[in-house]
């Protein structure tokens, strides 16, 4: 009983660890947008200051300081909005029955098609900008949402494909082939067995898909004009000229956090279940 | 008799009356004959970085529009990224914008590439020009800046056609504490060597307190601009000699090089090497740093009483001099540029001349954002602004920047970039003592030379030569 | 007693019976993901082309070299250097994120109260956009003005400016918004291992590291696999937290390839070489990636 006792304590003893490593620097960046101009480049640094809200309201009432012309931060936030849930979207149609394809179908050049989702990552974005802005612009596909979405699908595709893949090849074929039996149609065992027991890597493989596009930048700078550039471009704003509005900036990525928290957070109950196969059989 | 008396009278009336009009007509049309709604109903897309101009421009867009009647779509982004976007679209042909931001160091490469558009021809043209808009108000360095004939190297600057209209302009000065000065019985250097020396003074004296030096000195190209390139000048060194060969590397140039460097690593802080413009701005208001040579852009911030340590304790002063002399400051300039793809050129043209005109740059200039008109420096708002500073010290100084010491120094080239890429490697080598520096200069030099050679910048040279 | 997770791996390779007949049905379930993803090829074959070409951006005239560009670049030491700082930030962050990942997914998959919401903070790091990121660490690692110095008592230590701090200073940075999304997948990977094994493990009175070793990592394989073929583009693809904290230096120390690449186009104006230091990293990531997805094909079929 001791043993079961200590091991709680050791258990929360390295969360408090884990937290610390995690959030310290978070906390840092949230006090930062609390703080006024002369605070928060203070040497040596402020730990206690007065707080201020001018900061958020610079940023959420539009057209303050390093507020780009025409488009205040708000604005980048809903296109960021915009652009990041479409690609996820998109990528979980189509991505979805690939990755089930793969997992569970034996076909020529399988490997191979697998393989070739991958490598469209494997160059840095830098490498293929001036031929695709070219494109854009001949196809008028430049600063439009479809065609920041098309693009964004280099990001969140192979990233679905292959995650959705290998925890539908965990997921043995007899429990399809038991809810067949059973009477229901392949589709509904999809929705009704499969699916939720790939709820884990499904919600996983959703949240890291939208973070990482939510945090694309080269993509949304060169593509998108003043109507749809992303929240990532609109952070770089702060560094106006003569000067870096490092509340502003602090507090405007703390703004930016939120939305990926929220989705996180909706998310995190589908992780927790874990799969008892038991229970199906 | 009288009859014809009156029928004559009646007609000198009606004569005279008749030449008067048209007399006056003449006149009125010498006077109000700028059409400035002749490009009316045509579009264009203009694309800046947040530098004051541009916030100028969005509060005073409607005033134009109402104006020309063009209608104008605008684009702003933060300006690290600015360049690396506009390249890009001016890389693709794509011509998305028709007027857009440049910098003189850019303008080398772009007209190069047959992307910018000379602008004589619109400035000579009265039909475009409205005569009022005066040419000659802009200070003739800063136009020249702006010149370049196409020929690499130090002999093409100041000629040839004009590639972009300056609006904004920044020049180099010394920053010192006045207080601490004053306090530890200091004088102000007025050449590099006192510089160095009263660096090492105020170490002794600060006590670990202060440091004694403030200077860029970030891997990156920006390093070179501002305070490095004025007194490398200064002192005599320079970056290129008239035949195109690289002087970073002369006696002058290294022995300048040595004292700069040397000085920084004994009584500067320890993160010179990734100390970037903004650092520096920010660094001064802290109270840390006791001397900066940097651009006089930073001072409205330095001197800012709600988030500066130091502001009111500041003195200024020109540009510590070389061993001939010579006070030299670079010049960096934010201007307007044309697409030579723009596809409405005269409705572009108009843009820039209300943008770069007397009282649209009254407007903008303020907070560390000085003029490039002599009338825009010298009215009501900016006297008042400017003397704030330094009880006058400050607006005195610039005053005798722009009639003096100030000109564009790096010799114009398509690789001009480049060359500062290498050249802020070589002072990181000597910085961190991987070599004494007259290797480290030869190594940026042999380097350079190389680039020169590969990039075709030395054949062109040398084809302009004979001809 | 460890039969079944073989049985129901070898099984999910298997085609169920009556899909056999139609055979274009995966082509058509892989089509508008193929679609969509395709048009890059086009962009890309051109860069390709570049690399073989003198091609700078501020001139419209380029010809073909041939292998000129490649061939300067394997004499040139500043690549040896970009390529050896990948490499070197790779190996080290993969095995650090690695370790720390798995370890961080162990102590999440215990089920004491408050672990939700650890699940949720720990991807913290990971939404940090990282051209904003390397900023705030820029500032946080500022020598009397930051407080990682204040907090540890490091009096003025400049670790963007000494060689060896900033690597370590870049790479701690990686690790701390990378290993996140370790630990996620490792930990979803964990939730999803049936439990019978284990059960069964724990009657039999087996210890610890023989249930790490012989059960879980070999069950995880796939799940590390998928990890590592993201990671390992991720972090030898790495720019914006380098360019933003030390911009390649001091002295190039902490200079990688895609750094090199970027001031190679934006400065230099060289596509074509630029593009040739490119295709490097596509053919090392190509390599790496080939291998790790063939021992994925592998875990499936070998146990049983």
């Amino acid at each position: 009983m001791r043993t079961k006792r200590q091991n709680v304590v050791f258990t929360y003893l390295l969360m408090v660890v884990l937290a610390i490593y995690i959030l310290a620097p978070i906390v840092w960046i949230v006090m930062m947008s609390f703080k006024n101009k002369a605070d928060v480049i203070s040497s040596p640094p402020k730990f206690i200051f007065t707080p201020t809200l001018s900061n958020y309201a610079a940023l959420l009432g539009g057209g303050g300081e390093g507020q780009l012309a025409g488009a205040t931060f708000l604005s980048y936030f809903k296109n960021s909005l915009v652009i990041s849930l479409g690609a996820v979207l998109l990528s979980v149609l189509i991505g979805l029955p690939a990755a089930y394809a793969l997992a569970r179908f034996r076909f020529k050049a399988k490997e191979s098609l697998a393989f070739t989702y991958l490598s469209f990552r494997f160059v840095p974005e830098v490498t293929i900008i001036l031929p695709l802005y070219v494109i854009y612009q001949r196809i008028g596909l430049y600063n439009t949402y479809y065609g920041l979405i098309l693009v964004y699908q280099l990001i969140t595709l192979p990233l679905i494909i292959w995650m959705m893949r290998s925890y539908f090849e965990e997921i043995p074929v007899a429990v399809e082939q038991a809810a067949r039996t059973d009477g229901y149609s392949w589709l509904g065992a999809f929705y009704k067995l499969v699916l939720p027991l790939a709820a884990p890597g499904v919600a996983a493989s959703i949240v890291l898909a939208f973070i990482f596009s939510w945090n694309n930048f080269v993509f949304g700078l060169m593509l998108g004009g003043q109507s749809t550039q992303p929240v990532t471009v609109g952070l770089m704003s702060f560094m106006a000229y003569n000067e870096v509005l490092w509340g502003q900036m602090a507090a405007a990525t703390v703004v930016t956090i939120v939305p990926e928290i929220i989705l996180a957070l909706l998310v995190q109950r589908y992780m927790i279940r874990g799969l008892t196969f038991g229970a199906v059989k | 008799m009288k009859k014809r008396a009156y029928l004559l009278m009646a007609m000198t009336l009606i004569l005279s009356t008749v030449l008067m009009t048209a007399g006056v007509a003449f006149a009125e049309e010498g006077k109000g004959d700028f059409n400035w709604r002749q490009f009316e109903g045509e579009k264009i897309t203009v694309f800046l970085t947040e530098v004051p101009m541009s916030v100028g421009i969005r509060e005073n867009l409607q005033q134009f529009l109402d104006l020309t009647g063009i209608d104008v779509e605008y684009l702003v982004v933060a300006e690290a990224q600015y360049w690396d976007k506009l390249n890009v679209d001016l890389a693709s042909g794509a011509g998305e914008y028709d007027v857009f931001m440049s910098g003189a160091s850019f303008c080398w490469g772009w007209s190069d590439a047959g992307w910018i558009e000379p602008l004589d021809q619109f400035i000579e043209d009265p039909k475009l020009t409205p005569a009022e808009w005066d040419f000659a108000d802009f200070y003739p360095w800063a136009i020249a800046a702006q010149r370049w004939d196409g020929t690499p190297g130090p002999a093409g600057l100041g000629k040839g056609s004009l590639w972009s209209l300056p609006v904004n302009t920044e020049t180099s000065l010394l920053t010192y504490r006045k207080d601490l000065f004053d306090k530890w019985g200091l004088k102000v250097p007025q050449t590099w060597a006192e510089w160095a020396d009263t660096a090492k003074m105020i170490k002794e004296k600060g006590g670990g307190e202060y440091y004694s030096v403030l200077q860029r000195g970030a891997l990156d190209i920006t390093s070179i601009q501002a305070g490095y390139i004025s007194a490398l000048f200064s002192y005599g060194g320079k970056d290129f000699n008239e035949d195109l060969t690289p002087a970073m590397n002369s006696p002058k140039s290294v022995e300048f090089t040595k004292l700069y460097i040397d000085t920084i690593r004994e009584t500067g802080s320890p993160d010179w090497a990734s100390m970037m413009w903004y650092d520096v701005q920010q660094g001064m208001p802290t109270g840390k740093y006791v001397m900066v040579v940097d651009g006089d852009n930073f001072i409205p911030t330095y001197e800012n009483a709600e988030s500066s340590q130091v502001a009111g304790k500041l003195g200024y002063a020109p540009i510590p001099a070389g061993p001939e002399g010579a006070r030299i400051s670079n010049i960096w300039t934010w201007g307007l540029s044309m697409n030579s793809k723009a596809k409405n050129k005269g409705a572009a043209w108009l843009f820039m001349v209300w943008a770069s005109g007397k009282d649209t740059m009254t407007a903008f200039s303020g907070v560390g954002s000085w003029p490039t008109r002599t009338s825009v420096w010298n009215s009501d708002k900016l006297v008042e602004l400017t003397s704030k500073y330094g009880d006058g010290e400050f607006r005195k100084v610039l005053e005798g920047n722009y009639t003096e010491r100030a000109r564009w120094l790096p010799a114009p080239m398509v690789d001009l970039p480049g060359v500062w890429n290498l050249w802020i490697k070589g002072l990181h080598n000597y910085y961190y003592q991987q070599m004494d520096a007259q290797a480290a200069m030869d190594q940026v030099a042999q380097e350079v030379t190389t680039l020169l050679t590969d990039s075709g910048t030395m054949e062109a040279f040398k084809a302009a030569q004979q001809k | 007693m460890i039969a079944p997770p073989a049985e129901m791996k070898l099984a999910a390779q298997m085609p169920p019976p009556e899909r056999k007949r139609r055979n274009w049905a995966p082509w058509l379930m892989t089509a508008p993901a193929t679609l969509a993803l395709i048009g890059i090829l086009y962009p890309f074959a051109i860069a390709v082309y570049y690399s073989f070409t003198n091609y700078r951006i501020v001139k419209a005239e380029y010809s073909f070299v041939g292998l000129r560009n490649y061939i300067s670049m394997f004499a040139n030491p500043s690549f040896w250097n970009a390529m050896g700082n990948t490499l070197m930030f790779a190996v080290i962050a993969l095995v650090v994120e690695l370790t720390l990942g798995f370890l961080i997914a162990l102590l999440l998959s215990r089920q004491v109260k408050g672990v939700g919401i650890m699940r949720a903070l720990l991807l913290l790091p990971l939404m940090l956009p990282p051209v904003v990121s390397g900023m705030m660490w820029k500032t946080m690692l500022a020598p009397s003005s930051g407080p990682v110095n204040a907090i540890f008592g490091l009096g003025t230590f400049a670790w963007l400016s000494v060689p060896w701090a900033a690597r370590a200073a870049v790479l701690f940075i990686e690790i701390w918004s990378s290993t996140p999304f370790v630990a996620l997948v490792l930990l979803s990977g964990l939730q999803s291992l049936p439990k019978e094994p284990f059960e069964a493990a724990e009657v039999d009175g087996a210890r610890f590291w023989f249930v790490l070793w012989n059960l879980m990592l070999p069950m995880l394989q796939p799940f590390i696999i998928i990890v590592l073929l993201f990671r390992v583009v991720d972090v030898i693809k790495l720019f914006d937290i380098i360019f933003a904290t030390t911009v390649g230096g001091p002295m190039n120390v902490t200079t990688t390839i895609p750094i090199m690449v970027y001031k190679e186009v934006f400065q230099f104006y060289n596509l074509g070489s630029a593009i040739a230091k490119v295709l490097m990293l596509w053919l090392i990531n190509y390599v790496i990636c080939f291998w790790l997805a063939s021992k994925w094909r592998k875990s499936g079929a070998q146990i049983g």
